[in-house]
């Protein structure tokens, strides 16, 4: 009761100070006037009864912090007092301040280890996921390997004997039709080997037979566990009723087992299995588009089956040189293959935090060095007592162990908490496998290894300095701290160093990243929404159905209010998909005759206007264009140069090979568009007009969509008119252009700013480190700056002396850190874009960063030095 | 006009309660009231009221509220808390038997126990 008394007083006074000072002011002026009216009162005239009023009360200020302390406000500044006590002695004891930084260094080690164990380490959750492999054609001209063809992938099968299965397949989506609303599913058209090969066995009904490799007509499918559960109800009846895939009725068969996902699948795991139904009688040799996966049989090697393959290979270009020459094959690891891309981004953020942990450690040691030397009468009356070196060191090591583990179950907790982040931007981040990021017992294994690797790192060093106080000079305190600062000086070195090194690789890949985010990517992104039209494929065959849907669609969109105009395409540009197509340049064109893939996109008529692509020369495909007319193609600015170098392309024709071969011709140059990805500059292109054979056939289901300036999103009124044309198309998002270009950045963005999240955590700890040495070194040359003070050493030239404690150091550390910045350059060197590893002007503005964050902490305790008083240190030292 | 009696230590208190116990009271009105209640025999210092007022509102014994004087000032009127309330009878229960002791005391005389 009292203390909540005392408690809500303090809290008046602490929130009320300046209505309580008012108060009190007011309340004693009213005394003194109420006496001074009594007073007058009385006879006395009004001047004099004033100035005796505030005689007999006396002086009010001595008076008001009576008051104020009576009130309890006194509490309060002795409250404000032991704060002040506490965090000077914290900043004594250094114990916390040695946890916090361990603590910070392993809990971002043991988040980035999670995400590196999960998609690099951990085995792929497979059966013996070691025999696993995938199998690419290989384009032996560019060593670049590509999927493979149908009938290659059946020799594959057939001949191959170093894999005990094989299997291949492609992701088509599907839409599933009847019962609730239209949804649309990751799916897979696989071959009859896919689940031995991956390990599963459906958990009821059966996987699929070899005939129905073969058999266009096979319309049964496989479902996942989720599928089963929502469409089905977890009905084991399932098996054997219908499906509507895409607009056809498919067999359920099999249902797979609950949890069952690979990381192998691309682009992820499927929800509905169908088989893949090839007509080996359709000459589908050219047709490179499957995924082959295989399981090595056991005692091959993966040499062995890779030269395997390549013979295969050899001999199928010896059977069909028209088609396979300069065709091999290649098999490898399907764990290595799967994170290939991902390898380097993730070792550089390992190296990145690996870092940190070392500057965190040298600061620990740096803060640990100035603990021991603290205790140097304790350590060295031990030492002159007889006590062995080794028992101190061990008793330093032990103090430093408990630190150690303390530090590494907050960095476990920390790494545990940020999990869920983690997992979503490693998944934005297009990391494999992100959804299995746990941070579980192996994280916290490595955190307890990690500690007690630092913590005897540390222990040792700073052991090592306590011993060499074996000195009767120090136990008399007479020894003032020769050379004692040689070690702490180089722990902040390595700070310098290392923190330089990670501002170098923060600041190359924030700078790629800007330059990234401000790449044009050919055409005008802004008031361009899109969205994708997967329609039911059995209603609306490849061909003149579907196009005609399309064309409504078209039609429909461009008429909604809003709407500039409206076309569509086959792949969005800068969306990391895209096609290609090899064609073979006229006779008398600049470079050669032969055939070259270049970059293909289908697109509606109003494809160029609506993107803002400029015409350079020629005409827009139009209604001209039609199927029937002669073949028209246009092709961009790249393709000019690099096949024309000059000539005018216009009027010129190109020979495509979509298996029947055919001449187009070009009928314009348009600019060129980053197709593929932001990042990758175009190269040659084509584009082709979606009204004529045989691009009639292609799906062009990206719709894209001018919105004029100023008008509101036409999102709801686009998906209504959609729905209205075909009420079982699944909903799909309308998404402004932009968000699809910016998903480009999502992975550039995510290891620029955790990159530089770990730089600048490591800049922040090089600059304590330098505070606290210098700090302390102040502290304990008092005597001696005292005494220069004394002798007529000016402020200036103490400050200088102290700060050079620390900033000397730090510029050896920074100059030792240039090769490594340049190495760390070098590291991230894959992520880097429109800038070089080794870019001076960044180099010097980290280097400049960091040299300012080194001087300003050194200089900052040293004003502490310029500002002590020679006659007190003299007399401290006489008092020794 | 008898000369005013020194005041005993710890008895100000007692004293500031008992006058704002009859009716709230500012700070110069308790020393009107307590010269009056005591007949003019008890004169406080005014450099310790404040800070014993200050003090008893600290500890909850009284209550300080902003009002009008008679000459229509705005004054700060202090009244009693029910912990006030108890404190006085406390205090003046202890002050009783205190006194009393005291005067028994002081006036006992010598019994002849050494004739």
């Amino acid at each position: 009761m009292r203390l909540f008394r005392s408690l809500r007083s303090l809290v008046a006074v602490a929130f009320g100070r300046a209505r309580f000072e008012r108060a009190m002011s007011r309340e004693l002026r009213f005394h003194i006037d109420a006496r001074t009216d009594d007073l007058m009162r009385a006879g006395v005239p009004r001047a004099e009864a004033g100035r005796r009023a505030r005689a007999e009360f006396g002086g009010t200020e001595g008076l008001k912090d009576e008051l104020r302390a009576a009130r309890g406000q006194r509490l309060l500044d002795e409250l404000r007092q032991d704060t002040r006590y506490a965090l000077r002695g914290l900043r004594r004891s250094r114990g916390p301040a040695i946890v916090a930084v361990l603590a910070l260094g392993i809990g971002v080690n043991l988040a980035v280890f999670s995400v590196v164990h999960t998609s690099l380490l951990r085995p792929l959750p497979h059966p013996q996921p070691d025999r696993l492999v995938s199998i690419s054609s290989l384009n032996l001209e560019s060593g670049r390997p590509h999927q493979t063809a149908p009938l290659d992938f059946f020799d594959f099968e057939a001949r191959s004997s170093s894999l005990a299965r094989i299997a291949a397949y492609y992701p088509p989506g599907f839409t599933i039709t009847g019962g609730a609303e239209a949804e649309r599913v990751s799916g897979a058209r696989a071959s009859s080997g896919i689940f031995e090969v991956l390990g599963v066995r459906p958990a009821i009904g059966r996987g699929f037979l070899p005939a129905e490799d073969r058999d266009p007509g096979a319309y049964v499918a496989v479902i996942g566990h989720d599928l089963w559960l929502r469409r089905f109800h977890g009905d084991a009846a399932a098996i054997g009723q219908t499906i509507t895939l895409s607009g056809r009725p498919y067999t359920v068969v099999g249902v797979l087992p609950e949890g069952f996902h690979s990381p192998a699948m691309w682009p992820r795991t499927p929800e509905v299995w169908v088989p893949i139904g090839l007509d080996p009688n359709v000459g589908r040799r050219t047709a490179r588009m499957l995924r082959v996966l295989g399981r090595l049989r056991p005692g091959v090697t993966l040499a062995q089956a890779n030269g395997e393959l390549g013979a295969i290979a050899g001999a199928l270009a010896a059977e069909h040189p028209a088609i396979n020459t300069g065709t091999g094959a290649t098999v490898s690891g399907l764990h290595e293959q799967l994170t290939r891309d991902v390898r380097p981004s993730l070792y550089a953020l390992a190296a990145a935090v690996l870092a940190l942990l070392l500057v965190s450690c040298a600061n620990a040691a740096g803060l640990l060095v100035g603990g021991a030397l603290e205790r140097k009468y304790e350590f060295a009356t031990r030492l002159a007592l007889g006590a062995s070196r080794a028992r101190i060191v061990r008793q330093i090591v032990a103090e430093n162990l408990v630190l150690g583990l303390l530090a590494a179950a907050i960095g476990f907790g920390l790494a545990l908490w940020t999990t869920d982040y983690l997992v979503g931007a490693a998944t934005a981040a297009g990391v494999p496998r992100a959804s299995e990021i746990r941070v579980g017992w192996t994280t916290f294994f490595v955190g307890v290894l990690l500690s007690i690797g630092c913590s005897l790192a540390c222990g040792l060093i700073a052991a090592w300095e306590a011993v060499r106080l074996r000195d009767l000079r120090v136990v008399r305190g007479a020894a003032s701290t020769p050379r004692r600062t040689r070690a702490r000086a180089l722990l902040i070195a390595v700070e310098a160093a290392f923190s330089l090194a990670l501002l170098a690789g923060a600041a190359l890949l924030v700078r790629s990243f800007y330059e990234l985010q401000t790449t044009t990517p050919g055409f005008d992104p802004a008031h361009i929404v899109t969205t994708r039209m997967s329609v039911p494929q059995a209603r609306y065959p490849a061909g003149p159905v579907l196009a005609a849907f399309y064309d409504r669609a078209v039609e429909r969109v461009s008429a909604l209010p809003g709407v500039e105009s409206a076309s569509v395409t086959d792949w969005l540009p800068a969306s990391g998909f895209g096609a290609s197509l090899n064609v073979t340049l006229p006779r008398g064109a600049a470079r050669s005759t032969t055939a070259a893939p270049v970059e293909l996109r289908v697109v509606g008529l109003d494809y160029f206007r609506t993107m803002r692509m400029p015409i350079v020369a020629g005409r827009s495909f139009d209604r001209r264009d039609a199927d029937g007319s002669p073949h028209v193609v246009a092709i961009n600015e790249s393709m000019a140069r690099a096949y024309f170098a000059g000539a005018d392309p216009i009027g010129q024709r190109l020979t495509i090979d979509r298996g029947a071969p055919f001449d187009a011709e070009i009928i314009a140059v348009v600019g060129d568009v980053r197709e593929l990805a932001l990042r990758l500059p175009a190269g040659p292109g084509v584009y082709a007009p979606k009204t004529q054979q045989p691009w009639l056939r292609h799906e062009t289901r990206d719709l894209v969509v001018r919105v004029a300036a100023g008008a509101p999103s036409p999102a709801s009124a686009i998906q209504a008119a959609l729905r209205e044309l075909e009420p079982d198309l699944p909903r799909s998002p309308v998404q402004p252009m932009e968000a699809v270009i910016a998903v480009a950045l999502t992975r550039p963005r995510f290891y620029a700013s955790a990159v530089a999240a770990f730089a600048s955590i490591a800049a922040l700890l090089a600059g304590f480190g330098i505070y606290a040495t210098v700090a302390s070194a102040v502290a304990e040359r008092r005597r001696e700056l005292g005494v220069r003070l004394a002798l007529g050493a000016s402020p200036g030239d103490v400050l200088v002396r102290a700060a050079r404690y620390g900033a000397a150091p730090t510029l050896l550390g920074l100059a030792a850190g240039v090769p490594l910045a340049l190495a760390s350059g070098r590291v991230v060197r894959d992520q880097l874009y429109g800038v070089g590893p080794a870019d001076w002007p960044t180099l010097l503005a980290v280097v400049a960063c960091m040299s300012a964050i080194g001087i300003a902490a050194a200089i900052l305790p040293s004003i502490r030095a310029s500002r002590i008083d020679p006659a007190m240190t003299l007399r401290h030292e006489a008092a020794d | 006009m008898a000369k005013a009696a020194e005041l005993l230590p710890g008895t100000l208190d007692m004293l500031i309660l008992k006058a704002v116990s009859l009716r709230p009271l500012h700070g110069y009105g308790v020393l009107l009231r307590i010269k009056q209640i005591s007949n003019n025999a008890l004169d406080i210092p005014q450099g310790s009221l404040y800070p014993a007022l200050y003090r008893l509102e600290h500890q909850g014994l009284i209550r300080g509220r902003w009002g009008a004087s008679d000459n229509n000032r705005k004054a700060k009127f202090y009244s009693l808390t029910a912990a006030g309330t108890r404190r006085l009878a406390e205090e003046a229960a202890g002050w009783s038997r205190l006194a009393d002791a005291i005067g028994a005391a002081l006036n006992a005389t010598l019994p002849d126990t050494e004739a």
